[in-house]
């Protein structure tokens, strides 16, 4: 916490109260204390940022609401006290509606409530510099460099698509495999527009049971259904001004996909069990490890959502096929790991580091951090050696089995991956195979007829 | 320490200082302090009062009074306490100025004595 002193203008031009407030008020050294007589005098000194207002509501030159509201429309996040003599519930309503943070009587209730209020503002001060530190902290965590790691040919071209999507409010559409990182591309993005200060909302469609997806994502008003026993605001109207990021989107049931598409059109959604509008200003992203465009000729996905929410298409390339980005990914998460858990320096052995470059992370960047966060602590002295590699192989080839492929499916796929590991060279990889050069020139053939 | 319950001639005060040292946690040089202005206050704005009643002159009798108010509350005058709210209210709507005149003089009277009791008993 910041510890700076608290400034606290008062606005008094009684002589007594306002000896006898700034007696109070001073009472704490933490705080600074400047009285003006006049309403007007205080307004010219507003651009200092005073932590606190107290405002007198009959003053020579204004009233309390007047007043209050000159403030607010200069800085809306300075608390403003009245106080008044006058024990009026209609006037102090009246204040508190307008944003007065609280309204005290000259009586002899008055220490107490005062320094009450001043310790709740002061709480609030100390809460929201915590936030505004804490959403710095964010931004700069997700700045491009620092969150997406490596330096690989695919990775470049995401951070100039990142750019461009900055720049804008255009929707984002995110594709890669599972682990592939597509949540921490939606925060980059969020995090560096316009709309970093403002909430980021994460929904992962395929967690959330189809029955409840929609109250989630539109809330719901009180009595709508059974158990809806106050009004919730849902997902959307949460991420109003930032960002929503729908995460695994191609699993959305098609009922609520229209009403997802009417949102989008609208911007504006209607609670459950509620007949009006809410406006809203939603920035969207969405995620998916499936095809859409697959998905909508099969019938599973709207073509009307898919073009919505195509925007600008970014496809995280997997693991396997970021070249080098395995081991610069590999010394971030033991650099991140060792510091987190306050390990002294470790180093990944030579061996170590080809056993990661060999293998094919059918669990992507996910995968490689926990292998990377489990051969930390294996290691001894320092170094991870080959043995402390250990990778969860069947999951990877069950991840190929049940992937349900033609066998020309599977050739294609394995020639692939040794072309790549083999820079190309097809004569090795024809060694590798144990096949023909031809076979590896036919397939190739094949392959490119069929795009793939 | 400063009594105010009883005074000399052994009648009521008008004055209670309580809540003025509970304010202070019985902090004397203010309190001392706090009294000395209501007492100079006091001789300088009550026969601004009387001028702005004798003219007639609402608005200023409404913002004077509203003034003494809180300073009463916190100097523990509490006979004139409904007495003023009254005034305060008639001044406000400018009518039955006979009765506003009464009550001004009424409470013209209590803080004039009042700053007399406190400038015998406290200041002296």
């Amino acid at each position: 916490m910041i510890s700076q002193n608290f400034k606290v203008f008062a606005v008094e031009d009684d002589p007594i109260f306002s000896r006898m407030l700034r007696y109070l008020l001073e009472l704490d050294p933490e705080n600074e204390v400047q009285i003006f007589n006049k309403g007007s005098e205080m307004l010219n000194f507003l651009h200092e940022k005073p932590s606190l207002v107290t405002i007198d509501y009959s003053l020579p030159d204004t009233n309390g609401a007047d007043l209050l509201k000159k403030i607010k429309a200069e800085n809306p996040d300075i608390p403003v006290i009245v106080i008044s003599g006058q024990e009026d519930i209609t006037t102090a309503v009246q204040l508190l509606k307008l944003g007065a943070f609280d309204y005290i009587c000259k009586d002899t209730e008055l220490k107490d409530r005062l320094l009450n209020t001043l310790r709740h503002a002061k709480r609030n001060e100390s809460l929201v510099t915590q936030i505004e530190l804490l959403k710095e902290e964010v931004s700069r965590k997700y700045d491009f460099e620092k969150s997406i790691i490596g330096q690989s040919v695919a990775i470049r071209r995401i951070f100039s698509l990142l750019e461009k999507a900055t720049g804008t409010n255009i929707t984002v559409s995110i594709t890669g495999e599972t682990g592939s990182g597509k949540e921490v591309v939606a925060k980059a993005v969020h995090y560096n527009s316009q709309r970093k200060s403002k909430p980021f909302v994460a929904v992962n469609v395929a967690a959330i049971p189809e029955d409840l997806l929609e109250s989630e994502l539109f809330g719901y008003e009180k009595g709508a259904f059974t158990g809806a026993v106050s009004r919730r605001i849902g997902k959307f109207e949460e991420a109003n001004t930032g960002t929503i990021f729908l995460d695994e989107i191609g699993e959305m049931p098609l009922h609520l996909q229209a009403k997802i598409l009417r949102v989008l059109q609208e911007r504006e959604v209607v609670r459950i069990g509620g007949n009006a509008s809410v406006k809203i200003d939603v920035r969207v992203i969405v995620a998916t490890h499936r095809n859409l465009a697959e998905e909508v000729k099969s019938g599973n996905f709207r073509q009307d959502l898919y073009y919505r929410l195509l925007g600008l298409p970014i496809h995280l390339p997997p693991l396997r096929d970021r070249d080098n980005d395995i081991l610069i990914l590999a010394k971030h998460f033991l650099d991140s790991f060792t510091k987190e858990n306050k390990m002294g320096a470790v180093k990944i052995s030579v061996e170590a580091a080809a056993k990661l470059k060999k293998y094919t992370y059918p669990g992507n960047v996910r995968e490689l951090k926990a292998v990377i966060e489990l051969a930390s602590v294996m290691s001894s002295d320092g170094i991870i050696e080959e043995s402390d590699i250990i990778f969860d192989e069947t999951s990877a080839n069950e991840e190929l089995l049940n992937t349900e492929m033609t066998l020309d499916d599977y050739t294609y796929r394995i020639i692939r991956h040794y072309l790549q590991k083999y820079d190309d060279n097809v004569i090795q990889v024809a060694s590798k195979l144990n096949i023909g050069k031809s076979t590896i020139y036919r397939y190739l053939k094949q392959m490119e007829a069929l795009g793939i | 320490m400063i009594t105010t319950t009883l005074n000399n001639r052994g009648s009521m005060n008008l004055t209670d200082l309580t809540f003025l040292r509970q304010y202070s946690g019985n902090d004397e040089p203010f309190v001392l302090e706090m009294v000395s202005m209501f007492v100079k206050r006091t001789t300088l704005e009550i026969p601004e009062l009387l001028r702005a009643t004798q003219s007639a002159n609402w608005p200023a009798v409404k913002s004077a009074v509203h003034k003494l108010k809180s300073t009463i509350n916190f100097m523990g005058i509490t006979c004139i306490k409904d007495k003023i709210q009254l005034c305060e209210d008639l001044a406000l709507e400018g009518k039955d100025g006979p009765y506003i005149t009464e009550l001004v003089g009424e409470i013209a009277d209590t803080c004039m004595q009042a700053a007399v009791e406190l400038e015998e008993q406290v200041l002296h």
